[in-house]
């Protein structure tokens, strides 16, 4: 994936200037890609990018205490930037993440989580089946569902079939002639 | 088949984390069959009672009792017939050239598997597979405004997805439970309309696809009728 390589340098210089606008934006237009491309690769950076414009959000991340970890986290992205993105490249940074969220944990959800989970959600709310998306993203259905229920992404689409014709259906099915 | 569902894994997650299972057997005692493929059991049942995360294992031990109790039927499907469907509805959309995989082999699994019996009502509370079986137009539509991208259709295989698809009728959890409703499912409570209504939000918190405009509009039919 060597032609990915100027994204992975867009994502560490966006990290060390603390510009989570930018991050996010990476974010949203790496989802848009993944839609088209179903790269897995491509869902774990995602993940990753999710996770580090979380960070930079929260004033935490900026005390000393941090300072190293911080810097770990530039040096794994320098790794995928001078070898490529690939599998373990890619887990090397999410570890350095999660030991960083570690020196001061505050949710029983990590950010690497979180992250997975508001991927597979917004796969699905663009347009990818229940079961494309749990393919894809490696998160079990439930999970997704119980996300996308709390989220408005139902509210997004007009259904073609009203609610009278579908109850109607649904009477003809159920109930005794 | 009189009166047979086939169900998708979207409604049976959604009614069991709303813990209403029991309407599959209000409804099976009163001759309505339900019917799931072995892909779903699969996904439903053996999946979250193999993970480490225990979280769902309780919706999972739910399930496979249904299936104990010969409420929930599991049907054998083939690989085959099942890729050639999936090869036709995964090339209908296409962005920059490259076709958009929108479905995966366990909803396209649970349509061949009901038409092969010729069951045309399927339970399915997924918003992306009933579109594509009711309005294929509003998914290139909502990818256009998703991704920013013009979206071309390849109307052969379209076509011969309308062909096979245009038979079926698909109804969600929320219908369920409303029928339910009308048929006397709630009738040990007293205030059986509110127990109604709140079940309807809770199978939306779930994950079942319904609007709350749709949810408003199912419980002022319902309350006109009353």
């Amino acid at each position: 994936m060597a032609n990915n390589e100027p994204l992975i340098s867009k994502i560490k210089t966006a990290f060390a200037n603390k510009d989570f606008r930018k991050l996010k934006k990476i974010y949203d237009d790496l989802v848009n890609l993944i839609l088209i491309e179903q790269n897995k690769m491509y869902v774990e950076l995602a993940v990753v990018v999710y996770a580090l414009s979380k960070m930079l959000t929260k004033p935490r991340y900026y005390k000393e205490k941090f300072e190293e970890s911080m810097k770990a986290i530039e040096k794994a992205m320098e790794k995928i930037e001078n070898e490529g993105i690939n599998e373990k490249n890619v887990n090397e940074l999410k570890e350095t993440i999660k030991k960083t969220e570690l020196i001061d944990r505050r949710f029983v959800l990590d950010m690497i989580i979180k992250g997975q989970l508001k991927t597979a959600s917004l796969l699905y709310a663009k347009g990818l089946s229940l079961s494309a998306t749990s393919k894809l993203t490696g998160i079990i259905k439930e999970e997704i569902l119980s996300y996308a229920g709390k989220t408005m992404m139902f509210e997004r689409i007009k259904e073609e079939k009203n609610v009278r014709k579908r109850l109607e259906i649904a009477k003809k099915l159920l109930l005794s002639d | 088949m009189e009166k047979t569902i086939f169900c998708d894994s979207s409604s049976l997650i959604s009614i069991a984390e709303a813990c209403m299972l029991d309407v599959f057997e209000f409804f099976y005692k009163k001759g309505v069959n339900f019917f799931i493929t072995d892909l779903i059991e699969e996904e439903i049942i053996k999946k979250p009672l193999s993970m480490e995360m225990k979280g769902y294992q309780l919706s999972a031990l739910r399930l496979k009792r249904l299936i104990e109790k010969e409420i929930l039927t599991v049907i054998k499907t083939e690989k085959k017939a099942t890729d050639e469907l999936l090869n036709i509805l995964n090339n209908i959309f296409f962005a920059d050239g490259k076709p958009i995989k929108l479905i995966d082999a366990g909803e396209v699994n649970l349509i061949l598997a009901a038409e092969e019996l010729n069951v045309y009502s399927l339970l399915i509370d997924e918003r992306t597979t009933r579109l594509l079986i009711e309005a294929p137009f509003k998914i290139s539509e909502h990818l256009e405004d998703e991704i920013g991208l013009n979206i071309n259709i390849n109307q052969k295989n379209l076509r011969e997805a309308s062909r096979i698809l245009s038979k079926f009728h698909v109804i969600r959890s929320t219908e369920l439970i409303t029928v339910a409703y009308l048929d006397g499912f709630f009738s040990k409570y007293e205030d059986q309309l509110s127990f109604f209504e709140a079940s309807l939000y809770r199978l939306r918190y779930n994950g079942c696809a319904i609007s709350f405009d749709e949810i408003k509009e199912l419980i002022d039919i319902v309350r006109k009728n009353e």
